[in-house]
């Protein structure tokens, strides 16, 4: 594997918009129906001024993002995802932000591979980072 | 804290754990995950013609959300922020028709000021006990001694 995907290696999704539906359905899927996503009045007064999408929205579409176009690049063959490190949400991601995610390939060896994960909003600030790492699948 | 809510940060101690209901993971569950997420793989690409895997940020998040629902408090009333997950391990796969329980447990609580950093391991578990992800994060949550002064 190491022979075909190298340290440096990376790609930048395409973008898709945070949507009022997409928090509904992600605290739906999870039984996340906390005031901090879903209570307009309330979040009004907060800090935010508004509703924040749960970070994991964020961490999510850092997978799904790349799908079709990079799939080989996102699950090369033979690999599955083994764990992440470094999980931050590190900037609240509000309803109408639009989220592109930038994977970059920071190790690579003949039985692991490890992406550094970087979502970023519509002015290139990051507000999700982390890392994937991947191993062949025994 | 097991059995009252925790409200401030020397609410807690270490060793409290919080045990969240069991949560039936159906093919409808992974398939409407899949549709939001576009993280398409199970569906799309499976490895094998066996019971649908649960995409494994969907188990991890899934997961943690139960927790919402557990004995004790995950999440107190004077949270301050979330830290992130310093790190999360994929131990194995779930697949549909699996049952999953998930718990946090308190394992160090850490000074910060006004505040203080809740670190817990969480664990989420098969009906076989099988551990399939375990994670560990830590939550910031404001201390009652600092509000009091």
């Amino acid at each position: 594997m190491s022979e075909r995907v190298r340290v440096g290696d990376q790609r930048l999704s395409k973008g898709r918009t945070v949507t009022d539906a997409d928090v509904v359905i992600w605290a739906g899927l999870v039984h996340d129906f906390t005031s901090l996503h879903m209570d307009a009045e309330l979040m009004r007064t907060s800090f935010f001024g508004r509703t924040i999408a749960h970070g994991y929205i964020a961490m999510t579409m850092s997978v799904g993002l790349f799908f079709p176009e990079d799939r080989d690049f996102l699950r090369p063959t033979g690999l599955r995802t083994v764990g992440w490190d470094e999980v931050r949400f590190e900037r609240p991601v509000h309803v109408g932000d639009t989220l592109r995610c930038r994977r970059t390939v920071v190790a690579v060896t003949d039985q692991l591979l490890v992406h550094r994960v970087e979502v970023l909003n519509q002015d290139n600030a990051v507000v999700m980072s982390g890392q994937e790492r991947f191993a062949f699948v025994v | 804290m097991d059995g009252q809510a925790a409200v401030w940060f020397e609410d807690y101690t270490e060793g409290d754990r919080v045990l969240s209901p069991r949560r039936h993971i159906g093919v409808d569950d992974i398939k409407a995950y899949v549709r939001f997420s576009n993280d398409v793989q199970t569906l799309l690409h499976p490895a094998d013609d066996g019971p649908l895997v649960v995409p494994p940020l969907y188990l991890f998040s899934l997961g943690v959300g139960l927790l919402l629902h557990g004995t004790g408090t995950y999440i107190p009333r004077q949270f301050v922020a979330f830290f992130g997950f310093d790190a999360i391990e994929f131990h194995d796969e779930a697949r549909a028709g699996d049952t999953i329980r998930s718990s946090a447990t308190v394992t160090e609580l850490t000074d910060r000021g006004r505040n203080g950093l809740v670190h817990y391991l969480h664990e989420t578990r098969d009906g076989n006990d099988r551990l399939l992800v375990s994670s560990r994060q830590r939550i910031l949550v404001r201390r009652k001694a600092a509000a009091d002064e």
